[in-house]
C-alpha cells in the first residue's frame, strides 16, 4: 500500500478498535450469562407466619435463618408472631432460634410454629433453664 | 494336670492383663480409633497407629512389622464392616494374646452399592448392596465408638474404670459440641442445596444424619479411563440437580474434572477427608470434620 507510514499505522489501529467492539460485547454477555445461584432462592421466597408460643415471661429471642437474623425481639407477652419471607423448598427449612428467659429457677418452653401458603403449621419446641439454643428443622406437612 | 492349668491360666493373665503401672499396649488400624483409645486411655495406654494420616486404609496391606506389633497388643482395634480384608490374617498373628476388636461391627449400619471400581475387599457384583465401612462420618457412631473402647480397657485394666469413665465422657462432652456446631454451620445451607457429589461414596453416614444426597459420579480415578457416556451421564445429573461445586478425591483423573467443570459451571469444592485423619487442621478428629462441614458449606452456599 502507498502512502505515509502514519496513515498505515492509523488504519491499522482504527481497524483493531473496531474489532474490540464486538469482542467486548462478547466478553460482557459471557461474565452475564451465569445468573447468580442465590438470586433464585430470592425469587422463590415466599410469606411464611412465625408464632412463638413461651412457658414464661419476659423472654427473649432471635431467629435466624441460612445465617441471617429474621426477628428477635423481647417480648412481655407469651405469644408473638409476624410474617417473614423466606424460601421454604419441599426440601424443608432450618431455623437457629435462641431463647433466653429471665425466670431460670426451672425448665421453660417455647414453641415455634409456621404456617406456611395456608397449609397445616409445621411447629418444635425448645426447652432450657434460663437460655437455649438449637437448630429447628421444619418440614412441609 | 491341675498345676498345669495353673500355669497355663497364670500366664495368660500375665500376658493379657497390664501389671499395675504398666501401660495397655494397643494396636489400631484407625486414625480415628487411634485418637479415641488416647483421649480415653490417657496414660494408661501405649498407642501405635499402624495405619497413619494420610495413608488409604483401603489399600494398607500390614507388613511383617506391623504383625510384630499386633503379636505384642493387649488390645488391637479395627473399623470393622469389612473394611481390614487382612483381619484374619491379622488374627491369626495376635494368636490368644490380644483382644481383636472390630469396632465398626457393633455399630449401627447403612448399606452402598458397590461398583466397577470398588477397592477389592468391596469387591462384588457391581450394584450389589454392601455395609458402608465409613461409620466415622457420624459423630453419632463415634459417640459410641467411644463407649465400646471405653468398655474394653475396662476389661482389660478394672481398677482404672473410673479415670476410662471419666475420660471418655469428656470426650463425649468434646464431641456433643462438636454435633452442635455442625448443625449451626450446615443451618447456612438450605436444604435443597444439599447435594454431594463426589466420586469416593464416603459420606452415606453423614448425609444420613444431615439430609444431604449423595451423587457418586463412577469411574472418575486417575487409574481409570471413562467412556463418553459416563462422562455425558455425570454432566446432565450435575446440571439437573443444580449442583454449584463437585468434591474429588486426591486421586481424580483431572482431564476427565476438568472437563466435567467447564460443561456444567460446577466448581471443584475442595478436598474432603473421607478415610480417617489428614494432616495439619485434620490432624484431629474435630479438625477433620471441622474441614468437611465448612468445606462443603462454603462450596453449595
Amino acid at each position: 500500500m502507498r502512502g505515509s507510514p502514519l496513515i498505515r499505522v492509523l488504519f491499522v489501529f482504527a481497524v483493531l478498535a473496531l474489532a474490540l467492539i464486538p469482542l467486548r460485547h462478547l466478553t460482557r454477555a459471557e461474565s452475564e450469562a451465569k445468573p447468580d445461584v442465590t438470586s433464585k432462592a430470592e425469587v422463590d421466597a415466599t410469606s411464611v407466619h412465625l408464632a412463638l408460643t413461651s412457658s414464661s415471661v419476659p423472654f427473649h429471642f432471635e431467629i435466624r435463618h441460612l445465617g441471617k437474623i429474621i426477628w428477635q425481639g423481647d417480648a412481655t407477652t407469651a405469644e408473638v408472631d409476624r410474617d417473614v419471607t423466606l424460601h421454604f423448598p419441599e426440601e424443608g427449612i432450618e431455623l437457629v432460634v435462641n431463647a433466653k428467659w429471665r425466670d431460670d429457677s426451672h425448665e421453660s418452653a417455647l414453641r415455634v410454629r409456621i404456617t406456611h401458603d395456608n397449609e397445616t403449621p409445621v411447629e418444635q419446641t425448645l426447652w432450657g433453664r434460663g437460655l437455649a439454643d438449637d437448630v429447628l428443622i421444619f418440614k412441609k406437612p | 494336670m491341675k498345676t498345669l492349668l495353673t500355669t497355663c491360666l497364670i500366664y495368660t493373665a500375665l500376658t493379657t492383663v497390664p501389671m499395675a503401672g504398666e501401660t495397655i499396649k494397643v494396636a489400631s488400624l484407625s486414625t480415628v480409633l487411634a485418637e479415641i483409645v488416647e483421649r480415653v486411655g490417657g496414660d494408661r495406654v501405649t498407642v501405635t497407629a499402624l495405619v497413619k494420616a494420610g495413608v488409604d486404609p483401603h489399600e494398607f496391606e500390614p507388613k511383617p512389622e506391623d504383625l510384630k506389633m499386633v503379636a505384642g497388643a493387649q488390645l488391637v482395634l479395627a473399623s470393622g464392616k469389612n473394611l481390614e480384608g487382612y483381619f484374619p490374617k491379622l488374627k491369626e498373628s495376635a494368636g490368644a494374646k490380644a483382644d481383636l476388636i472390630a469396632v465398626g461391627d457393633k455399630l449401627p449400619s447403612i448399606k452402598m452399592k458397590t461398583s466397577d471400581h470398588d477397592h477389592k475387599e468391596h469387591a462384588g457384583h457391581k450394584g450389589e448392596l454392601i455395609e458402608d465401612p465409613h461409620w466415622w462420618q457420624s459423630i453419632t457412631n463415634v459417640k459410641l465408638a467411644t463407649k465400646i473402647v471405653r468398655d474394653e480397657l475396662i476389661k482389660l485394666s478394672p481398677s482404672d474404670t473410673e479415670g476410662f469413665k471419666k475420660n471418655a465422657d469428656a470426650y463425649i462432652v468434646q464431641l456433643n459440641a462438636l454435633e452442635k456446631w455442625v448443625k449451626l454451620k450446615l443451618a447456612e445451607l438450605p436444604r435443597d442445596r444439599r447435594k454431594l457429589v463426589t466420586s469416593h461414596d464416603a459420606f452415606g453416614y453423614f448425609a444420613n444424619e444431615y439430609g444431604f444426597n449423595i451423587y457418586a459420579i463412577k469411574g472418575f480415578s486417575s487409574e481409570d479411563e471413562p467412556s463418553s457416556k459416563d462422562v455425558a451421564e455425570a454432566c446432565v445429573l450435575i446440571k439437573t440437580e443444580g449442583v454449584k461445586a463437585i468434591f474429588p478425591h486426591s486421586m481424580e483423573n483431572p482431564k476427565v474434572l476438568r472437563e466435567i467443570t467447564r460443561e456444567t459451571g460446577a466448581v471443584l469444592g475442595g478436598e474432603l477427608y473421607a478415610d480417617g485423619l489428614g494432616t495439619g487442621d485434620a490432624s484431629t478428629y474435630e479438625g477433620m470434620i471441622k474441614h468437611n462441614v465448612g468445606t462443603i458449606v462454603d462450596a453449595l452456599k
